[in-house]
């Protein structure tokens, strides 16, 4: 998403509210206002500049490493039979997935198959929808700005570059367009080692039908198999923005209040519920944050398990 | 240990059915939205819309039958 161009010269609080929502969830790119943090020339056509999106992967890349990855790799290795601690507690999402995502949906054969790819999109997502409820961007301008004194005009402060965009990277339909593609690759895999290239293809319909039924069926087969990635697109973007603009709506009342009736007392009076509402809203945020993630390993599961055991 | 069973089968329930309703969903938003690029890319409106709504429709509820078929064979096995 790119923040929206109104943002350039609005007068009043109600004017300002709108983009400075769709900015604080949009990434950095292609805007004057808020470019990319590292600004690359496309290598064949494709943009490598370095956005605030890109930027959130990286870090989310980082801690899955440092707290899912390295852990289990040094318990692996250290030869103990009982996990301790940390790795007592990813053993619990590891064999609450395995047993209740991958084994029922992909079954018993394919569960060791797939059930990496299932937690690694777990995890993965769990992260990057968590860290969207981190404030360290907000906390590291506020250093910026009162502790070390700089201006937030002062375009070329390192600082000052990170802090435009939004920090939620599974709000970005590319990202989890990504996503989706790779389960989309994943279907078609697990069904060709299933049954094989050509019977994985024969699979998509029904056997034994009249021919005529095959035009009408095949077309809708195949468009049927871009809707399963679509459905995973859409519903974990859409559900991590509806929510992050929903809790900036809520605080945003304050100043359109305060400025409707010019009065700071009226921005305080409509905080008393403005604030819990959005407290409220954080906290509902969590439980997204968990579902949505477990909703989209579920349905990759699903469709795994779809292209493995065909039943028509 | 009764109660964490009945979560697991519950989670193991819940794809199925949240597959049959997202698929429905997922398919007329993807054709209605490409029936609004091709109208406004072949200035044909609305034709794209109409098309792609109905496609969506047809595709969608074939999509769900198929998963609702699945899950009860399943679960009937």
């Amino acid at each position: 998403m790119i923040p929206s161009q109104t943002i350039e010269g609005p007068k009043t609080v109600m004017e300002k509210v709108g983009p400075n929502i769709i900015s604080h969830v949009s990434n950095t790119y292609n805007h004057p206002k808020y470019p990319e943090i590292i600004k690359l020339e496309p290598i064949m056509g494709i943009d490598f500049s370095v956005t605030k999106h890109v930027l959130i992967l990286w870090i989310v890349a980082i801690i899955v490493s440092v707290s899912i990855i390295i852990p289990i790799r040094k318990y692996l290795s250290s030869g103990s039979l009982v996990p301790s601690g940390w790795v007592n507690m990813i053993e619990a999402i590891v064999k609450l997935i395995r047993d209740s995502i991958a084994k029922p949906n992909v079954g018993e054969k394919w569960v060791m198959t797939w059930a990496p790819v299932l937690l690694t999109f777990f995890f993965f997502i769990l992260f990057a929808n968590g860290i969207g409820l981190v404030p360290i961007f907000d906390v590291l301008g506020l250093i910026n700005r009162f502790l070390l004194g700089v201006p937030y005009s002062d375009k070329y402060n390192t600082i000052n570059t990170i802090l435009n965009g939004g920090v939620t990277a599974t709000a970005n339909f590319n990202v989890t367009g990504a996503l989706a593609t790779i389960t989309f690759f994943s279907i078609m895999i697990a069904g060709i080692m299933a049954h094989g290239f050509v019977k994985h293809w024969k699979n998509l319909v029904p056997h034994g039908l009249a021919w005529p039924v095959y035009i009408i069926l095949i077309p809708i087969e195949v468009m049927g198999l871009f809707v399963k990635p679509f459905a995973l697109t859409m519903r974990l973007a859409a559900n991590m923005t509806g929510g992050h603009i929903a809790l900036l709506a809520l605080l945003s009342l304050m100043a359109i209040f305060g400025e409707l009736f010019s009065s700071a007392a009226a921005g305080i009076g409509v905080s008393l519920v403005a604030i819990p509402m959005a407290a409220a809203i954080a906290g509902l945020e969590v439980i997204v944050v968990l579902v949505q993630a477990y909703v989209f390993t579920l349905l990759t599961a699903v469709f795994i398990g779809m292209a493995i055991h065909v039943h028509h | 240990m009764s109660s964490y069973l009945s979560f697991q089968k519950v989670l193991s329930q819940a794809g199925p059915a949240a597959n049959a309703s997202y698929s429905l969903i997922a398919s007329i938003l993807l054709f209605i939205f490409s029936g609004l690029y091709i109208d406004n890319h072949f200035d044909i409106s609305p034709a794209g819309v109409i098309t792609g709504m109905v496609l969506g429709l047809v595709v969608g509820f074939y999509q769900m039958v198929k998963a609702v078929k699945y899950k009860s064979k399943k679960y009937l096995k």
